[in-house]
């Protein structure tokens, strides 16, 4: 059984794609570009502006020339620069007269060179586009993997290097908060589940709603330092959608989001927190509906919380 | 050809971008060019706008600040492009590198970088391929997120942007790094 079928069509469009580019050549015009090259998860982070096809374009034509300039078989990169008019010597000359520079460079009579070599070279660039694209792209819905380090985190005196590691500040702290409101939702459902006395369930929705507030604050804070898309996501991802990963938490509307975001210090604690909620105009009554919301059990077709699975 | 031919100072001036993502081992090569005389960009100019960009608003850069601090390194690229008027010199990062930094952030090129880009020309630019594996790389939690890699690859991208082909340089000793380096100028002209 073949499982990989949709990546298989992927790849036979990608190649198909890549022979129709060939006839042109280097460098790459957008009309003569396929949705699937210029789809490739490597070109749209490339681009400076991925919405636009041109841009697009503009990214595969530099894509392309540094797939090429690193041309994977040594003994044919010189004749794929030539073939796809990498070099000045065939830019913008028909293919036949890039194939016989390419077939001549290479030592091939020309007609085999088309028949047995050519397609090879386009197999190879496909599978460099293919591989560029996986490498390039993160799975950013993901929470960032972890794992065991080997010695101290040492970073290179660069600029984008300190900006790399803010942003992955950002991205640890709004998971960080993520993951914690996740453990008091547990937590307030475990309390439920066990018929809890009402005022440790409270308590414990209290504490959610603080977790909460403070996921809140994490997103804006990336927003404010990267706009409202995570970089280099693989498709539009907000961190507000992050947000969202902990678990079902009862609606709020946008000013009540605003509210409980200003409210929140990570530097301060709960007591700080119900403190300044309890003194904000409509807080005690946000935090009552929160509670009633998230200590009930609503229908599931009403919205309501997620079950987290029976025990046996 | 000899290093005094290639450093002829009453030769026309030869301008030579070193660049790549953090962990390219830039200053070491850098470092190299210095201990054998060629002049070479001393420190990274830009570090020292982005520290004073972070001192002035007491905060790491939002993105209402980013466009503030490309001019900023933009105009020292520019000054320190122009402040050479003879011989040989080598860059540690060149005015390209800007289309990289804001695609890093996506934002789109500025007018200004367009045109700096277009007039100021280096005669060639050398990048150099990571020292380290990305995949291996252990000890940098972002590594693993491949923010490394997307900087490098953006830094690429951003040359070809601007119509130059690089020349990759084998991650390598520095001194040798900087052999192959030398080896690919050409003989000045006078």
């Amino acid at each position: 059984m073949r499982v990989e079928g949709g990546a298989d069509a992927t790849a036979d469009a990608l190649l198909k794609e890549l022979r129709a580019l060939l006839r042109s050549g280097l460098p790459v015009r957008p009309e003569l570009c396929g949705l699937t090259l210029l789809g490739l998860r490597g070109v749209k982070a490339r681009a400076l502006r991925p919405g636009d096809p041109e841009s697009r374009a503009r990214a595969l034509d530099g894509l392309l020339r540094e797939q090429l300039d690193r041309f994977e078989n040594a003994e044919l990169a010189p004749a794929a620069r030539l073939l796809f008019g990498a070099e000045t010597t065939t830019s913008g000359a028909t293919l036949m007269t890039r194939r016989e520079a390419a077939a001549q460079v290479c030592g091939y009579e020309k007609h085999h060179f088309r028949k047995r070599i050519e397609p090879k070279v386009l197999d190879l660039v496909a599978w460099q586009l293919r591989r560029d694209s996986e490498e390039f792209t993160t799975r950013h819905a993901t929470a960032p993997e972890l794992h065991a380090a080997s010695g101290p985190l040492v970073l290179p005196a660069d600029v984008f290097a300190w900006e790399a590691a803010e942003h992955q500040h950002a991205m640890a702290a709004l998971w960080g908060a993520v993951y914690l409101l996740r453990a008091e939702l547990l937590t307030v459902a475990r309390l439920i589940s066990m018929e809890a006395s009402e005022s440790e369930v409270d308590q414990a929705a209290m504490v959610a709603l603080w977790r909460h507030a403070l996921v809140l604050e994490a997103a804006a804070r990336y927003r404010a330092a990267y706009g409202a898309a995570l970089l280099h996501a693989a498709a539009d991802l907000g961190p507000q959608e992050i947000a969202t990963y902990a678990g079902w938490t009862p609606p709020l509307t946008p000013i009540q989001e605003l509210l409980l975001a200003e409210l929140a210090d990570p530097a301060e604690g709960l007591a700080d927190f119900s403190a300044r909620l309890g003194a904000a105009a409509d807080g005690a009554e946000l935090a009552g509906a929160w509670r009633r919301a998230l200590s009930s059990r609503p229908p599931k077709q009403q919205g309501g919380p997620e079950k987290e699975g029976d025990m046996p | 050809m000899s290093l005094d031919v290639l450093l002829n100072p009453t030769t026309p001036p030869r301008r030579y971008v070193v660049t790549g993502g953090p962990s390219a081992g830039k200053e070491a090569v850098l470092a190299e060019l210095h201990a054998h005389g060629i002049p070479a960009t001393e420190g990274e100019p830009a570090r020292e706008i982005y520290r004073k960009h972070r001192d002035r608003l007491g905060r790491h850069l939002q993105v209402g600040d980013r466009r503030a601090y490309s001019r900023d390194v933009l105009e020292a690229f520019i000054a320190e492009y122009c402040d050479h008027k003879f011989g040989l010199r080598f860059y540690n990062r060149g005015i390209p590198d800007g289309y990289g930094w804001d695609a890093f952030f996506g934002l789109g090129p500025y007018p200004e970088l367009e045109e700096a880009a277009r007039v100021y020309r280096y005669d060639a630019v050398f990048v150099l391929d990571p020292l380290d594996d990305f995949d291996s790389e252990d000890d940098l939690v972002w590594a693993k997120e491949r923010e490394i890699r997307r900087v490098h690859e953006l830094i690429i991208q951003g040359y070809y942007d601007a119509g130059y082909r690089p020349i990759f340089i084998p991650a390598d000793e520095p001194g040798r790094r900087v052999d192959f380096m030398l080896a690919q100028l050409p003989v000045p002209t006078t």
